[in-house]
Order: C-alpha cells, then structure tokens, then sequence
C-alpha cells in the first residue's frame, strides 16, 4: 500500500493530491501549463468574454501563433486578430509567434518539468509527458474553463508499462517505435490510458525520439504517455535550462505494481514500419509494402521535423538530389529546431538536394499549407495522421513514415525502405 | 424530455478529421460549421439528416483531434444526440462541453438499422428502437458530469460555480 509502488502517473497525482490517489477516481488539481494556439483558442474567446473572467493565471498560459503561421487566407487572418487581441486583453506575456509548433515549444519551455501537470487544447498535447509528467490534449471549453479557474478535473488512468530493450539498426527511429505501438493497440487500444514508457535501449533514446512516440501515443487513444525521467532527461533539462534539474529519478515500480498491462519491445528486432492510409494504425513494414510512386514527400509535424530528423535526412540527401517532379517539404518544428538545423549545415544540405524548407508551422500536417495535396496525390509524410480528407481531397493518399523512409523515398520518388539507400 | 428521430448509421473509429474537416476551421459559426458535417464521410449525410435525427456509430466515435468544431458542427447539423459503443476520450469531453448529448450502448448501436425511429430519455439513460421495438440501458453519467450537463455546459457550468469558488493554488 505503499505509494512507491504505484505507477508513476498514480504517484505524481498523490504527491499532488498528499494522499494516495488509485486509477479511475475522478482528482480536482491545479493545471502547472496551459497551453492554446490559433485554431482552437479563437473558439473559445467569445465565451470567454461572456463570462467576464480575466485569465486567472497567466504566467502558466502559453499561446502560439502555429496553425495559420503566417495566415495563407483572410479567415484564418481574421481569428488570429482575434486571439491576440485577447492576448493584448488580458496580459498573457507568453505569446510565441510563429516561433514553431506549439507541442515542441512546450518541451522547449523550461516550465515544463518531470512530475508537472500539463494541458494544451490539441490532441497531441501528449508530446509533453516526453520528460516525464502528465500532458494531456483538451477542447477548447474545458481550457476556457482553465484559464478561468487555473484547474481542471482529471479520472486518472490506468497505466500500461512499457519497457524498451535492445538497440536500433541505425535507420530505425522513434517513429518506428511508436508505430510498434501503435501496431500492438491499434487506434484505440490505449483508451482512457497512459503510457509509462522505460527506456532501456542500449544507445538510449534521445529526447527528440522519445517525442515522436508520446506525439504518436495520442493515435493510441491514450489519455496520457511519459517517459520515466532518466540520465536522458536530465540531460536534456540541463541543456535547455542551462542548470542540472534537482529531481530525484524514480525507481522502477516492481512487478506487482497495478498496470493494466506490461509490455517489453526489442527495439533490435523493428525494422522501418510504415502507416497506410487511411489510419494511423495501419502499421505494415516498409519492405512489404508495395513501392507505389509518390508525389509529395513532406518531413515535419511534432512527429517529426526536430533536429535528429533533419540531421537524418540531411546526411542521406546530402550530395544527392530528390526525385524530378517530387514535391518534397520540410518544415523544421521550431525555430530553435530551424537555427539550430541552420547552424549544422543541415538545411544547406537540403536545399542543394531540392528539398523546400519552409517556416517552422503545423503546415501540411493540419491540411492547412505548405503542401496540401491535389485530387488523386499519395504523400509520404512524418505527420501524426492520415485519416481520408485530412490534407486533401477525398481521393488523395497518405502513408506515414519516419523521416529516414521518407528520405529514402525523396530518392526514388517511390515508398522506399531506408535500408534500400544505406549507407550514407 | 425525450429525443425522438431517424438513426444514421456509422462504422469504429469515425474521426473528427470526417465529421469536420480541417479545410472548414476557418469559422467558429456553428452553422456555418454544420454545413460541412460528415461531408467527408460521402453519405450525403447534410441532405438527408433532419433535426432530432440521431447518429449511431461503433467504437472510438469522434478520434482525432481535440477539435470542438465537431461536437459543434453536429449539435448544429440538428442531430439530437450521438449513441456510440464508446467515444474518444477528448470528444467525449467536448460534447458534454459544448451540451451535445451522447451515450455510450453497444447493444442499441449493433442492432439499429439506417432510418430505425429511435428515442432516447437522457435523464435515465433509456434508448428505444420503436422501429424494432427493443429497449435499452446505457450507463447514466457520474454525477458531477451531469451537473455540468444540467447547467447546460461547461461555460454556464462556470459561470454559476466561479463568483463562490476560491480556487486552486491556495
């Protein structure tokens, strides 16, 4: 009954709550972040101001500027306007403007800690729990509600345990794990959900891959995903915070412990998976997928487009060109990510290879710009999802890839296994 | 108060990305909204839904993105209430959120038949198929979504708690 024996989700609620807190009851907690961007906080002002509230908070709110960055129509230009007026209104000082995807500003954001509690009105909120607390994605009315009274309620989940061993062949990524994952739940396996994931790979995955998969658990259904804190993570903090962060890292729950399931994945035994259309958890592995022409490559989104992904494909166009006619995008997450890729040579590389760099945004990956497809296209892209109609017409196709296949595949012009194109 | 009309049918996994999709958030207007409504779904579901007409769809109802357009976007089509075997986690936030009533029936969503009649009683949970003559029971709300329910969402729900409420961070 003691409480380190609890998953980690349950042990951070009960140091929150001083008491012990099981899955399934329904908790009351201050939020620690919260965070809104253009498309979905604009839904929620007109309420807002109705109710007469001032934002009760406002050191703990974040609002990008991401999904219309910068706006390509009138319309989108419009609800901008509106949400930073609502900025201006009511003196929210965190207001990132086009400054990259909202989720990858929060795990740049040295407020977002291990043990924190985290909300975003977006889905993929749950990228944040990639250092170890809990992030959860909200609608708008329920971050109205947030940022009136600063909390919310919370039915904590049950936690499967996730435990990775082995190494990676060196051109599978984070991506590939999640979809592992995504494989073993399929799209709504992890309902109601998180995922405590334990990383004891041999090389250790870096921050940005451990992103990419609790990106991806959203697909999952999961409510939640973190990563334990480890050597990587504090790491990270330092690097980001520019100090070491004091936490003490938790010790692995035994055995015994309450999680609805365990599951242990040999990152050695994957190799590239791929996701056809028209749903996340279409997981098949590249090589027995038929190798269909493309017409669009785009590497970006908050699955993808963070440093590792741009040193990656980088290093396996560099020198090369991409195929004629292949429209191939990429959007770097940030413009930390963008400076830093500027800095290393990497997006030189890709520009000489025909790759179009774009500004760090949602872009195509929403269906909003920066490479929506045509009637009839089939894209390969890092992006989260590829549900009929979501960047594009009824008839276009999108497979889902990591970006080291979607290098590949800017090669060739046609769904192409990284291995097909080591070394490099 | 019951809700009474025609059930349309869905499959699993109906995502919010086909019940509104992304090219349409360029507007917060719930009617303008409910125009593209399952326009992705290719059903012709716009031209044939009337109001109180009910959806009924299988598992993962409303998957995807946290977008509130789509809870919106069918209140506003005229759709009375939703009856899923289960409902993605977020959307089921949203349509109590937005006062679009839903439950959760996996018997009801099996056996109803594209244009069954269907009536449901939300305060007790009773669905029937008058087409069929069958009645079922889905599970009630706990109680304090039912409170926000009750206020009539989750924004009059605040409104009333937050001249009284001394809230967090102590």
């Amino acid at each position: 009954m003691t409480i380190c024996t609890q998953p980690l989700l349950e042990s951070l609620f009960s140091a929150r709550l001083a008491r012990p807190v099981r899955a399934g009851e329904v908790v009351q907690t201050p939020v620690d972040l919260v965070m809104a961007h253009d498309a979905t906080l604009s839904l929620l002002i007109e309420d807002f101001e109705r109710l007469g509230q001032t934002v009760r908070m406002p050191e703990r709110v974040m609002v990008t500027c991401d999904h219309f960055a910068p706006p390509a129509r009138i319309d989108w230009a419009n609800l901008q306007r509106d949400v930073l007026a609502f900025v201006r209104r009511h003196g929210v000082p965190d207001l990132r403007m086009y400054q990259g995807i909202c989720h990858q500003l929060l795990l740049e954001d040295p407020r977002l800690l291990p043990g924190t509690v985290t909300v975003g009105a977006d889905s993929h909120t749950l990228l944040a729990g990639a250092v170890g607390g809990f992030a959860t994605g909200l609608g708008a009315t329920d971050i109205l509600a947030i940022l009136a009274t600063g909390e919310t309620w919370f039915q904590v989940p049950a936690s499967v345990q996730v435990v990775l061993t082995g190494t990676r062949k060196p051109w599978v990524m984070g991506r590939d794990v999640a979809f592992h994952l995504l494989r073993h739940f399929g799209e709504d396996g992890a309902a109601y959900r998180a995922l405590e994931l334990w990383d004891d790979t041999g090389d250790g995955l870096s921050m940005d891959a451990r992103a990419a998969i609790t990106c991806m658990a959203t697909e999952m259904g999961a409510k939640a995903a973190l990563f334990a804190p480890d050597a990587v993570t504090v790491e990270y903090l330092r690097l980001r915070d520019g100090k070491a962060p004091e936490l003490p890292l938790p010790p692995r729950p035994p055995a015994d412990t309450a999680y609805v399931e365990a599951l242990a994945v040999d990152v050695g035994t994957l190799d590239s998976l791929i996701a056809c259309p028209f749903s996340p958890a279409n997981v098949h592995p590249v090589r027995e997928v038929e190798p269909v022409p493309l017409d669009e490559v785009y590497i970006g989104s908050c699955a993808g487009g963070r440093l590792e992904d741009l040193a990656l494909a980088a290093r396996m166009l560099s020198g090369k060109q991409v195929a004629r006619g292949l429209k191939v995008i990429a959007v770097p997450s940030s413009v930390r990510v963008m400076g830093q890729a500027m800095t290393a040579g990497y997006l030189q590389t890709l520009l000489d290879a025909g790759v179009c760099v774009s500004n760090p945004s949602c872009g195509a990956c929403g269906g909003i710009d920066k490479g929506v497809l045509a009637s009839g296209d089939r894209a390969l892209m890092t992006s989260t999802r590829n549900f009929r109609g979501r960047l594009g017409p009824r008839d276009s196709e999108v497979y889902l890839a990591s970006t080291a296949t979607c290098a590949a595949s800017a090669l060739t012009g046609r769904l192409t296994a990284p291995e097909e194109v080591w070394p490099c | 108060m019951a809700l009474r009309g025609f059930a349309h049918i869905y499959g699993d996994h109906v995502d919010t990305d086909v019940i509104i999709a992304a090219r349409y958030l360029n507007t917060t207007d719930p009617a303008e909204l409910a125009k593209h409504c399952m326009e992705d779904a290719g059903d012709n579901f716009m031209a044939r839904v009337q109001p109180g007409d009910l959806m009924v769809a299988g598992e993962n109802f409303g998957c995807g993105s946290s977008r509130e357009h789509a809870p919106i976007a069918i209140k506003a089509a005229g759709v009375s209430a939703v009856i899923a075997k289960n409902f993605a986690r977020i959307f089921f936030r949203n349509a109590i959120n937005v006062g679009l009533p839903i439950l959760e029936c996996p018997e009801a969503a099996d056996d109803a038949q594209a244009g069954d009649t269907l009536e449901v009683e939300l305060e007790t949970g009773v669905i029937r198929n008058v087409t069929q003559g069958k009645t079922y029971q889905s599970t009630p709300f706990p109680e304090f979504l039912r409170a926000i329910i009750d206020a009539g969402g989750l924004v009059p729900y605040v409104k009333a708690q937050l001249p009284a409420q001394a809230c967090c961070g102590q």
